[in-house]
């Protein structure tokens, strides 16, 4: 990328850190605003009783603790924060003195990571995934009494996960990577309900050529979206740091009244 | 009439400003671009020039500063900084329990630690070495002063970094001209460090005046002071070593043993001040942040009953049926029915401990027990520091010598070898003191404690390397994770041989 004085090569540039060990970076050969951290491990196949970066496909590695065990390198890829496209249409439908005004919008592609699920599912226990029954009927936040869950995986010497670990407010065990969303979302951005005033009403007064009154509601309707809780477009900051959520506001929902004297 | 006439003013108006518009326009847009272009200037880089920000630190500032960054850094409570009373099992928590166990990672704590140790410390001794290098005016004796103390200070910072980390960057670190710093191998560090320290005890004169008063925050100037402090130090750098070079570390104590600390007098205490923002950290982690959540941990308050320990009600509070009762570390804990505590120990003038005779006599007496050549016997070095403990927390003499007495505790009955004897009640010593105890835990292992519950790993050895250090420096970060046998928690250090 550039070099420095001592004529050491730069591959990679650190736009932002955060909690959990997460980045948004600059790299070389990748695009801009890769968001980088720890994620899952697998048996490294060429070399028993290594771990590797988890494929994807693979059996994950579970420690001895029962929960799973996460890279030291943070330089896995998770993707990147920009969109394969957005768009919006707009569109007005009319009926006498009635129109109808949307506006959809859309974003497709890209990522953003949460830390607000990576707390709330890794420590805080506050969402409702970290309450339920396991196989046996029991409680999956507690071990005790056949409760608990056995996480799907492998121990480092190759033989399967059997430990039962707690889904209570301590942890899941799920490295950062676990908590990276596609941020695509549809969305009703905004809705005009018009009502046009009779001209006939107001034909003496020749200064005035209409009158409309509008309602307007903006952020009405999450059509779709993959990131659970929270709307994908809240970003904790912008410009080049972009793709991270964290303590995620609800988008604010407006709606207004409008007059429009036309002269 | 009157409204008509208004209605045709204001028509009037309306349409002559529409009929202006458009010829204006473009002559707006012109005069727009033309102010653009006049605006600009050749050379930008003026702009660089900080016109306001201060000319010139004084070296003094520096170092009082770097001092007391330290001082912080290991007295602070604060879970995205110093776990270690978790680690070293004194403390337990009550609802959150990441740290306690062992999630470094998610808070970044190793990353604060290292920034804290390069970025807020060494590299204020090192300007304010710089700056004291530059001083023309200053006399040869004050300056060569100056610069001891900051050289020791930087040794004991870089110390703490190799024991933490490994191997470090050391010989190309604080250079802003240089983003990736190779890390030198941890045990050459070491070695440079105990030889920087020799130098610069025997460059310090009690001669000639050190930093002022005000700036000197622990010694107010005392040079003699210094030269104890480093000489303390020697013997402490010395210890660590003394399981994986021995021949070094018998030296190195031997030199220093006479020099060091004669009593608690000479702590290398940081004074806090009682009002905010000067205060102890802890005051600010527990009262100031209103902090409940901090209990007692069974292993250490199980000990305290065990011993009928007179640190007890010095160390920690009751629980609200007025009983002494440690938490489980790891476990969720019962706010009520749990010791936390005790208000001294989030005192806001409570002083930050650097460096103090406890530690030292208990180096001393476990040098005895080594066969090293120091003064006194094993059982007084032993004697003397859990009696400075006991004292310095605010224990009476009678309270230590009934202490001293019993069987389980004198040197000469209490259950185990040297290291069991010594490790234990170090280790109850040390509260704190979560650093050192950390290291103490690391170095003795003993005495032998169990993992916190759902410890997600085995006990840390050391940190692993910050997180962003793979991003920032990854080449170099790369080779040294391959090199110490890679960045895990669990990786034992050269001078952890056991």
């Amino acid at each position: 990328m550039f070099k420095d004085e001592t004529g050491n090569e730069i591959k990679n540039i650190l736009l932002g850190s955060f909690q959990g060990g997460v980045s948004v970076n600059a790299s070389v050969g990748q695009p801009y605003g890769t968001i980088q951290g720890k994620t899952y491990t697998m048996i490294d196949p060429s070399k028993p009783g290594q771990v590797i970066p988890w494929d994807g496909v693979g059996q994950r590695v579970v420690s001895s603790s029962g929960y799973y065990r996460a890279t030291t390198t943070t330089t896995n890829v998770y993707g990147n924060y920009n969109p394969n496209w957005i768009g919006g249409v707009y569109n007005t439908f009319k009926y006498k003195n009635l129109s109808l005004g949307f506006l959809v919008d859309a974003r497709n592609g890209g990522k953003v990571w949460s830390l607000d699920m990576y707390y709330g599912m890794n420590f805080t226990g506050v969402y409702p995934e970290s309450v339920g029954l396991n196989e046996n009927g029991k409680s999956i936040r507690t071990t005790d009494d056949g409760g608990g869950v056995i996480l799907p995986g492998v121990l480092i010497d190759g033989t399967p996960n059997t430990k039962r670990v707690a889904i209570d407010a301590n942890q899941v065990g799920a490295p950062a990577s676990e908590f990276a969303y596609d941020a695509s979302y549809v969305k009703l951005r905004e809705a005009v309900l018009t009502y046009s005033l009779p001209r006939n009403l107001f034909k003496r007064v020749d200064l005035i050529k209409g009158i409309d009154f509008s309602i307007i509601g903006r952020n009405l309707w999450l059509i779709h979206k993959n990131l659970p809780y929270s709307d994908p477009e809240e970003n904790l900051s912008a410009g080049n740091i972009q793709g991270m959520q964290s303590g995620a506001y609800p988008t604010t929902r407006t709606i207004g009244f409008n007059i429009n004297v036309k002269f | 009439m009157r409204n008509e006439n208004l209605y045709a003013e204001f028509h009037v108006a309306y349409k002559n400003l529409k009929n202006s518009h458009m010829k204006k326009g473009l002559y707006y847009i012109s005069v727009s671009l033309g102010l653009l272009f006049f605006s600009c200037t050749k050379d930008i880089s003026s702009y660089n020039k900080e016109t306001k920000r201060a000319a010139d630190v004084p070296a003094g500032t520096l170092f009082s500063n770097a001092t007391r960054n330290l001082s912080d850094n290991l007295c602070s409570a604060s879970v995205n900084l110093n776990p270690f009373r978790f680690i070293v099992k004194h403390w337990a928590m009550a609802t959150y329990q990441d740290e306690v166990q062992y999630d470094f990672s998610t808070r970044n704590i190793p990353q604060s630690w290292w920034g804290g140790a390069y970025r807020d410390i060494l590299n204020d001794f090192k300007e304010s070495a710089r700056i004291i290098n530059e001083d023309k005016t200053l006399q040869a004796g004050e300056k060569a002063n100056q610069l001891a103390i900051i050289d020791i200070m930087q040794v004991y910072v870089f110390s703490n970094l190799v024991t933490t980390f490994g191997d470090i960057p050391y010989t190309q670190a604080l250079d802003a001209g240089n983003v990736n710093p190779v890390y030198d191998d941890a045990k050459t560090v070491y070695t440079d460090l105990l030889s920087r320290l020799a130098s610069s005890i025997s460059k310090l004169d009690a001669g000639s005046k050190g930093f002022s008063v005000a700036e000197d925050i622990v010694y107010k100037g005392s040079i003699a002071n210094w030269k104890k402090f480093a000489n303390t130090l020697r013997v402490k750098l010395g210890m660590i070593i003394a399981d994986s070079d021995p021949g070094t570390a018998k030296t190195n104590v031997e030199a220093a043993d006479a020099g060091a600390f004669g009593s608690s007098a000479d702590d290398a205490n940081f004074a806090y001040l009682s009002s905010t923002p000067n205060t102890n950290p802890l005051y600010a982690d527990i009262v100031l942040g209103g902090r409940g959540d901090y209990l007692a941990a069974k292993d250490l308050m199980d000990q305290l009953i065990a011993l009928d320990d007179p640190r007890k009600p010095l160390y920690f509070g009751k629980n609200n049926d007025g009983n002494y009762v440690g938490g489980i570390v790891g476990a969720v804990n019962t706010l009520a029915a749990t010791s936390k505590p005790s208000s001294k120990v989030s005192e806001a003038s409570a002083p930050g401990i650097i460096l103090d005779y406890v530690e030292l006599e208990f180096y001393r007496a476990e040098a005895k027990e080594r066969g090293f050549n120091v003064s006194g016997t094993a059982a007084d070095h032993y004697k003397n520091a859990i009696k400075s403990s006991i004292i310095s927390w605010g224990g009476t003499d009678a309270d230590a010598t009934t202490y001293l007495a019993k069987s389980s505790v004198d040197y000469a009955t209490a259950a185990g070898d040297w290291k069991t004897k010594i490790g234990l009640q170090k280790w109850i010593a040390l509260y704190n003191r979560p650093m050192d105890g950390w290291l103490e835990l690391r170095r003795l292992d003993k005495p032998v404690l169990s993992l916190p519950v759902g410890a997600r790993s085995g006990f840390p050895n050391r940190y692993q390397y910050p997180n962003n250090e793979q991003q920032l420096n990854g080449k170099n970060y790369t080779a040294a994770a391959s090199k110490i046998g890679g960045d895990e928690v669990e990786t034992k250090l050269f001078w952890d041989k056991n």
